[in-house]
């Protein structure tokens, strides 16, 4: 008896053992997760910062002392570079540990081993665009350099040292949650965000889906669907600027270097709605005198947020601002003499060449009519819960083949080579130390020399009233539409030759107008600039509206550009809503569609969060759009819509061509036919919205932004509905999912300089902290808080938590 | 009172090993200490239930009390919950059950290893 029950109940007790320890598919095991020393309970914090106040370090080599103010921004102060640096590895750890091993999973193509079989597709693709060889190879090079190998090194120790630290009871909750334990941190993943901003930034490309459209609809449609600006719409480079340079000659356009081919689906590309504002006054503008510069990178809005503030100091460096997580340096901010900030450019940065093998072993490609043996790589993919997958992929010169029979490619009928210029060893990092240190604009221009992408509008002002605009980077001398379709891979006349020389680069240093902006928007006079610019996509709202705005403002302060970071007001509406309105039938319109006529013709274009128009514009134009370009979603090829811009250009001057036509229905509509049909159904579809969700149709409520956690299952991590204005193309650029990631003002006062900020998000990654998100609420309101820097420096009130880092003993 | 004592034991145990060892290392404890300490079978699960789950209640409680559930919140929808009591209900659940196993596992031992006195659950039965 004694013994059946011993074995009845040591069963038991180690099955419950044995279940309660166990994952079951995405369920992490419920035991330790509900335990209270391991579990989700020792992520619930009462205090917002429960480090210890002395901490020691070993490989710390002098005292340092961390000062976090009341938005737990850390002020790291430290009596050596490497000590400062190892600290700021070790504070944002603290904050952020979880969201850094993602995105080195994120880069390194390493997501499936953590969230599993969803991911792999994610993963395949980051392997094929060689985000990990880019890291490599920025990693390398800057390791060969004593001065940024220690920087790097130190950054990495105080990761380490900080997960040393750690028990399973203090694992960041999202490793609970998804049930793996934080790994080694190394040199290589301090390295990553290089890739990471070059895939989100300098990505945008449509050479696939424009070989396909002009091959099926020829180059006449193509050139009005798809025009190239001709830069006199406010470019980021005001066309007075000369550039009395000799330009390097540009190739020989070959007679035929493009190839025909019919692509069922590309591969995802980075969101379009990323996009960003800056602009500098300089001192004629300024009430005070003294230059005042702004920027706001709008990108998706994540939790934890993409963006870490920190406060650096040591007797060589004095710099505050925002970096990416995994980043020992400040990517956006300002010291005591000089501010930056970025905007991206877009700029085709990519090309596809189309390959062509040999045989089926892919051993040997045509390159220049000889064979050439290729490289072949083997990725292994580790999947949670599933075998591993191995993925082979094939390089050439160009760069790695992407698309083959294996990835997308219409039963290996195609293979194309990417030739991404961040795929060559980039020098970006080196520009980003130049810039914290800089003291005055020659120190400033000295690192852009090393600025080598993703391209960016760097923006500049300094305590000596200057501003400055320059877009530096790697920029291959093309001929005119080189690159704009895929490329004949066999052709040496169909590649890049030279780069523009860095003398030769869009700069603007000062100008009489008084302020500088950019909104990607296209950069420069085509007729000024000798070299060829393109890309598939720009901005042409946003940089209009920064500019007539500063164009009339004068004797500005902080908060007249804060408010213009916050500027409402719709473009797009103010040019095509009244070509709308005129098109409408108004004498047959029900009760229903009177209001919501009656909203829009009283409205001022201003899409205010508490306003009903907007949702009105917005729905009517998204639906027109939908409409207009139905015919697209028919095609079985990989193909883009037209842009708004254009779009509501071909609208207004009544050029619609045969697209007018709602394929759905046998008539033939014109394009007064399709403006009042979508009307009609913005009216339905409001009404069907208001039945659902029982309440107004405020624009802040039908637009509903939200920041999202990074794992989109962890919703109740997510802030829902925050109540915002704005849209994209509009300044204050929040659309649902996306908008301005951080907002920063800098008033460039030589006594001492005055910083605001704040962004949709908080320090803290913890959603178990009670200043989780904390931002999110006054950052929707326009709100801005004091950095704690020059005339604002911390003093002891400030001070919310202060810890001593030392050396072990 | 050697049940008392029995509760408290275990309680301590419960309390203090996963500071140091993975979490179901309660249920070694709680066995442990029945192996020790004499008792009937009921007993020794009772012990090792009240005690563990009492402690494991108190811990998720009062974490959860000082930080307003301010995580258990969270957790809770993710699970799906109403709301974030029924959390600490599992923790004192699952607390309960592995002391309360795992010392009932260890009772059945010492009556293995100590077969000449005879276990006043045996004898009944």
């Amino acid at each position: 008896m004694k013994f059946i029950g011993f074995f009845l109940s040591f069963f038991v007790t180690a099955s419950l053992i044995t279940l309660l320890n166990m994952p079951f598919d995405n369920i992490p095991p419920i035991g330790k997760l509900l335990s209270p020393h391991q579990g989700f309970w020792q992520n619930s914090e009462k205090e917002p910062i429960s480090l210890d106040q002395s901490i020691e370090l070993i490989e710390l080599k002098e005292a340092v002392t961390v000062q976090f103010d009341e938005l737990l921004i850390p002020h790291i102060n430290a009596k050596n570079n490497e000590d400062l640096y190892m600290t700021q590895g070790y504070v944002t750890a603290y904050h952020r540990l979880w969201q850094m091993d993602f995105y080195a999973r994120v880069v390194m193509g390493r997501l499936s081993e953590v969230v599993g079989i969803k991911a792999l597709g994610y993963d395949r693709l980051q392997r094929r665009l060689g985000l990990k060889d880019m890291t490599l190879k920025l990693h390398d090079g800057l390791m060969k350099d004593a001065y940024y190998a220690s920087i790097i090194s130190a950054y990495t120790n105080g990761v380490n040292a900080y997960i040393a630290s750690l028990s399973q009871g203090d694992y960041p909750i999202e490793f609970k949650l998804l049930n793996y334990e934080p790994e080694k941190w190394t040199t290589v993943k301090t390295c990553m965000a290089y890739a990471l901003l070059a895939s989100t930034l300098s990505r945008s490309e449509a050479d696939i889906e424009h070989t396909n459209f002009r091959k099926m609809f020829g180059e006449d449609l193509f050139n009005v669907l798809f025009p190239e600006p001709d830069g006199t719409l406010s470019p980021v480079i005001p066309r007075d600027t000369p550039f009395d340079f000799e330009p390097v000659s540009e190739p020989q356009k070959p007679e035929k270097f493009e190839v025909q081919h019919l692509v069922n689906e590309s591969i995802s590309k980075q969101n379009p709605l990323n996009g960003s504002n800056n602009f500098a006054i300089d001192s004629t503008k300024s009430k005070s005198g003294h230059a005042i510069l702004a920027n706001e990178p709008d990108l998706e809005l994540t939790a934890p947020s993409i963006w870490y503030a920190s406060h650096l100091t040591s007797p060589d460096i004095n710099v505050m601002g925002v970096t990416v997580p995994g980043t020992p340096v400040i990517l956006i901010g300002f010291n005591d003499s000089i501010s930056w900030g970025v905007t991206n450019s877009p700029r085709d940065q990519v090309d596809w060449f189309s390959v062509t093998f040999k045989d089926a072993s892919r051993k040997e490609y045509l390159y220049n009519n000889q064979w050439f043996k290729t490289e072949q790589i083997l990725e292994e993919i580790v999947i949670k819960n599933a075998d591993n997958f191995i993925d082979t992929i094939i390089r050439v010169h160009h760069g790695p083949i992407v698309y083959d029979r294996d990835y997308l490619s219409n039963h290996a009928k195609v293979n194309l080579a990417m030739r991404w210029i961040a795929h060559d060893e980039s020098t970006t990092f080196k520009a980003l130390f130049h810039f914290n240190k800089a003291n005055n604009y020659d120190e400033f221009v000295e690192g852009l020399r090393f600025f080598s992408g993703p391209p960016q509008n760097i923006i500049y002002s300094d305590v000596k009233g200057n501003i400055a605009l320059n877009l530096p980077g790697k920029f291959p001398i093309k001929f005119p539409s080189q690159g704009k379709f895929i490329l004949d891979g066999s052709d040496p006349d169909s590649e890049w030759k030279e780069y523009i020389p860095f003398e030769h680069r869009l700069e603007r240093y000062n100008h009489p107008q008084g302020f500088l902006s950019s909104a990607n928007q296209f950069p420069v006079d085509r007729t000024n600039y000798p070299y060829y610019v393109y890309s598939h996509r720009f901005e042409h709202y946003r940089n209009r509206r920064v500019n007539d705005r500063l164009i009339t403002m004068q004797n500005i302060e902080p908060e007249d550009l804060m408010s213009l970071q916050n500027d409402n007001f719709n473009y797009i509406a103010s040019e095509i809503l009244p070509y709308l309105l005129s098109k409408l039938d108004t004498l047959s319109l029900n009760e229903d569609q009177n209001k919501f006529f009656d909203e829009l013709q009283n409205w001022d274009y201003f899409n205010h969060p508490n306003l009903k128009a907007p949702t009105h514009f917005e729905l009517w134009s998204d639906i027109l759009w939908d409409e207009l370009w139905d015919e697209f979603d028919t095609m079985s090829f990989a193909v883009n819509k037209p842009d708004i811009y254009t779009t509501s250009q071909l609208i207004i001057s009544d050029s619609l061509v045969r697209f007018s036509d709602r394929l759905s229905t046998p008539e033939k509509e014109t394009a007064t036919d399709l403006i009042n049909y979508a009307f009609n159904t913005a009216v339905d579809s409001l009404n069907q919205w208001l039945s659902i969700n029982g309440k107004n149709h405020s624009w802040n409520e039908f637009k509903g932004t939200e920041v999202n956690h990074l794992i989109s299952s962890f919703t109740s991590f997510n802030s829902k509905n925050i109540s915002i204005g704005g849209n994209h193309n509009i300044v204050n650029a929040a659309s649902k999912h996306h908008g301005p990631s951080w907002r920063m003002v800098v008033e460039m006062d030589p006594q001492g300089i005055n910083a605001y900020g704040v962004y949709p998000g908080s320090q803290t990654g913890n959603p178990g902290n009670p200043m989780y998100g904390h931002m999110i609420t006054p950052w929707a309101e326009g709100k801005y808080y004091n950095l704690k820097f020059g005339q604002n420096k911390l003093l002891a009130a400030d001070i919310l938590y202060e810890i001593q880092l030392t050396p072990e003993k | 009172m050697k049940f008392i004592i029995k509760i408290f034991l275990m309680g301590i145990s419960s309390y203090l090993l996963p500071f140091y060892f993975p979490w179901w290392s309660i249920a070694m404890g709680a066995g442990l200490i029945s192996l020790v300490i004499r008792g009937s079978n009921f007993n020794s699960f009772n012990a090792g239930f009240i005690g563990g789950g009492l402690v494991w209640f108190y811990l998720s409680f009062t974490i959860d009390n000082t930080t307003n559930s301010i995580l258990s919140e969270k957790i809770a929808l993710l699970m799906n919950l109403t709301d974030s009591i029924w959390l600490i209900y599992a923790s004192t659940l699952i607390g309960g059950l592995m002391a309360g196993f795992g010392s009932l596992t260890g009772g059945f031992m010492r009556s293995i290893l100590t077969p000449e006195k005879m276990s006043r659950n045996e004898y009944i039965s």
